[in-house]
């Protein structure tokens, strides 16, 4: 669904990731941790086709994002960590909007509407300006539309970040069922149990370089997820598995 | 802390100009930094050299009769006024709009010195106004009046750090008064496009009737003294303190003083909850019902008249043109028949000149909607979700320009109506005249969109940043006029042999080519840059 190949980014001098290979097979849940300035917004945003870089291949589903942006767009719902969206729209004409570029049919858009806002109680508010939203209601409706066109990809930066519990709960079912359904899900956390919990492969990304990644049981053996990667940091806490 | 303070406004407002790439951190050149210089000094010169001509014609009889209080008065009201209007919606978008507002609020810091750090930066702007008025006024005066006292020049320097001080005063209190009345406002947008649209109606009421004004002043200096006296005060001492006069000097330091420190405590006294509540307006509730689909262009184009639509800044700032239009189009109608008669006069023995001065009027006008220079800018954080879309970008870049056609196409063509009533041009003549103008539009719509792709400016705190203070809206305008100015030069070198009629084909032509190789450009490389911008 997904493959990285040697992709390498450098901005300036600087190399911000360098030589990373990873493949997200379809019906998978792929973490991807690393510390802050890692590299892992600057590989997601490639993957999403916002980001040029300077070596390597990114391909959904066998298509270049380089050779052909918009069809690999077309499969690949993208969540940033701080989703800023529209503020001059309200709920409805943001996810319209969404709908419309995807080309979501009237059917197909007001089911999932439906569905999606009435699971993160945002039916309500749909008629609100996003100007007048919280943090957490933004990220909702920012879900919402990455959901609204059925993407087979879902690439995501940090997208627990600002949810309340339930609708955390709730979201992480959905990233379940769409990976069920044959979809595939790539995204960041810093929350080592969600990934421990939720992923099926990680990978851990230090200072642009790929240190470790496969299964949850190859990454971590008979460790915690936490301890597997402070250690591959470099980091001991005390009272830290052994 | 204060420092600090200082210091993030600073660089706030110089990020326009030291532009960041967002994604390499890397600065802007030397050389764009001294296109911003330049630029910014010819606009500036060019608005001195209008102040310098009042001043011209103020100052001598006023000297001469023994009023040079007076003239600084008058001048220094017309600093004033000109400091109000310049800086009254920065004062609202800045103090109480501005999107870290939370973030500094949420810090150990008073709000009263959140307050003054954002007035530092209008001050700066207010000082910059009043100086375009000032300076030519004292350069008058120094000249009208030889070996003037060092006095005078030190009191005037003291005048200029002061004097922005009141402006900026009045400029709060209606912009607290502004901020207070939109909270209760369903649609602010409307209330703010209409207080603005009503401020402009005045400034240009009082712009065209300057010659009228300026000779009442002259023939009636002694009850507008006893004017000037009774309702601007301060202005008045002002006036006496740059004569020379030190305690009238000390009065109106101590006015300005006392007049600012009320205003701030003010301002300080009620920040908090005027920039943390949003007003009582009654909250809307989804109720459902049916959906329409429409085609990605279509709803890029509706995304880009909604975001019109809900920026009163965006409304005023870049649709100056179409007021201009309105008006000139009102304005021909109705003074028709002395305007014919003006023009032919003038243009006797070359009558095709009518025809030329038209259509040159008509692009100034049409030139003056500015929409697309900072349409890229004011995607601002939210770029991201263009970006990550299936959809070609060079068709996100045309809905930005079809935007500017729709706003700016239907007020053009009732001016040019109004033109075609005045002038009553051949057919042929007429025709030229439309594909000129309409390919002019074009021509800005697609000019502004290219500059602002090469110089965008996404991380901003309010939307005035983007549009008012971008480098992108100024070289567009320049653009404008440098197209008008390259026509006129051209036309004089050879186009009084062709003839307007071939001369004017031949100008659509070439703007014709050049928004062509414009469009060829934002298609190929515009819009790969601004897929990764």
């Amino acid at each position: 669904m997904l493959t990285i190949e040697h992709y390498t980014k450098k901005y300036g001098d600087k190399v911000a990731v360098n030589d990373l290979s990873l493949h997200i097979q379809p019906g998978e849940l792929y973490g991807f941790i690393g510390h802050n300035g890692a590299g892992k917004t600057t590989t997601i945003k490639a993957c999403c086709g916002i980001l040029d870089f300077d070596e390597g291949e990114i391909y959904v589903n066998r298509t270049s994002i380089k050779d052909d942006p918009i069809a690999c767009k077309r499969q690949i719902a993208y969540l940033p960590d701080n989703p800023d969206l529209y503020d001059y729209m309200s709920g409805i004409q943001y996810l319209n909007f969404v709908a419309d570029i995807f080309g979501v049919s009237k059917a197909d858009r007001e089911e999932r509407i439906h569905r999606y806002a009435s699971m993160f109680e945002l039916t309500g508010d749909l008629a609100q300006s996003i100007n007048a939203y919280s943090h957490g209601m933004k990220q909702k409706l920012a879900l919402i539309s990455a959901l609204i066109h059925d993407p087979k990809l879902l690439i995501m930066d940090e997208p627990f970040v600002g949810l309340d519990p339930k609708a955390s709960r709730l979201f992480k079912d959905t990233m379940r069922e769409i990976c069920d359904r044959g979809g595939a899900i790539f995204f960041s956390t810093h929350v080592l149990e969600v990934a421990e919990k939720l992923c099926d492969k990680v990978a851990i990304i230090k200072d642009g370089v790929l240190i470790k990644h496969g299964t949850m049981e190859e990454v971590r053996g008979d460790a915690s997820l936490e301890s597997v990667f402070l250690e591959l940091e470099g980091t001991r806490l005390e009272g830290a598995d052994e | 802390m204060n420092k600090a303070l200082f210091r993030k406004q600073l660089q706030e407002f110089l990020a326009v100009f030291l532009r960041k790439n967002r994604k390499s951190g890397r600065s802007s050149g030397k050389g764009s930094m001294i296109l911003y210089a330049a630029v910014m000094l010819y606009a500036l010169g060019v608005f001195g050299f209008l102040f310098l001509q009042v001043a011209s014609a103020l100052c001598p009889p006023l000297v001469a009769s023994g009023a040079g209080w007076l003239y600084f008065a008058l001048m220094g009201l017309m600093a004033t006024l000109t400091g109000i209007y310049g800086c009254i919606f920065n004062v609202q978008s800045q103090v109480y709009q501005a999107k870290d507002n939370d973030l500094l609020l949420s810090m150990p810091i008073p709000p009263g010195k959140i307050i003054f750090m954002r007035l530092g930066s209008c001050y700066a702007l207010v000082l910059l106004m009043e100086l375009l008025v000032m300076i030519p006024a004292e350069i008058v005066y120094v000249m009208e009046v030889p070996g003037l006292p060092v006095l005078q020049i030190l009191l005037f320097i003291l005048t200029m750090v002061l004097l922005p001080l009141l402006a900026l005063a009045i400029a709060c209190v209606l912009g607290w008064l502004l901020a207070l009345g939109s909270r209760h406002m369903q649609d602010k947008n409307l209330f703010n496009v209409l207080i603005s649209v009503l401020f402009l109606v005045i400034f240009f009421l009082l712009y065209f009737r300057a010659n009228t004004y300026l000779q009442m002043i002259l023939t009636n200096t002694a009850s507008l003294s006893g004017k000037v006296r009774a309702f601007v005060y301060p202005l008045y001492k002002m006036g006496q303190g740059l004569t020379g006069n030190a305690a009238a000097f000390l009065i109106f330091t101590l006015i300005t003083l006392a007049v600012s420190l009320l205003v701030y405590k003010l301002l300080a006294g009620t920040f908090l909850h005027l920039a943390t509540t949003s007003g009582k307006t009654k909250k809307k509730v989804y109720t459902g019902g049916p959906m329409k689909t429409a085609s990605a262009s279509k709803a890029l184009m509706r995304k880009e008249l909604r975001h019109y639509r809900g920026s009163s800044t965006y409304i005023l700032n870049s649709s100056m043109g179409t007021l201009f239009m309105i008006g000139a189009a009102c304005f021909l109608f109705i003074r028709q028949g002395w305007i014919r008669a003006e023009i032919g006069a003038v243009f006797e023995y070359y009558p095709e000149m009518t025809v030329l001065i038209a259509c040159a009027l008509l692009m100034f006008l049409t030139g003056s909607n500015e929409l697309t220079a900072p349409a890229i800018s004011l995607e601002g954080r939210s770029i991201w979700i263009l970006q990550s879309m299936p959809v070609d970008p060079f068709k996100v870049l045309w809905s930005k320009i079809k935007l500017h056609l729709v706003m700016t196409l239907p007020p053009a063509a009732l001016v040019m109506t109004a033109v075609f009533v005045v002038i009553r041009p051949r057919p042929a003549l007429m025709l030229l005249i439309v594909l000129v103008t309409v390919l002019n539009i074009l021509f800005d719509a697609v000019f502004g969109l290219l500059v602002n792709l090469r110089l965008p400016h996404l991380e901003w705190n309010d939307e005035i940043t983007a549009i008012k203070q971008s480098g992108a809206a100024i070289l567009s305008l320049l653009g404008n006029w440098a197209l008008l100015f390259v026509l006129a030069v051209i036309y004089a070198i050879i186009g009084r042999k062709l003839g307007p009629v071939i001369y004017l084909l031949l100008a659509a032509i070439v703007l014709a080519a050049v928004c062509a190789g414009m469009l060829v450009w934002l298609k190929k490389k515009g819009a790969a840059k601004f897929a990764v911008l």
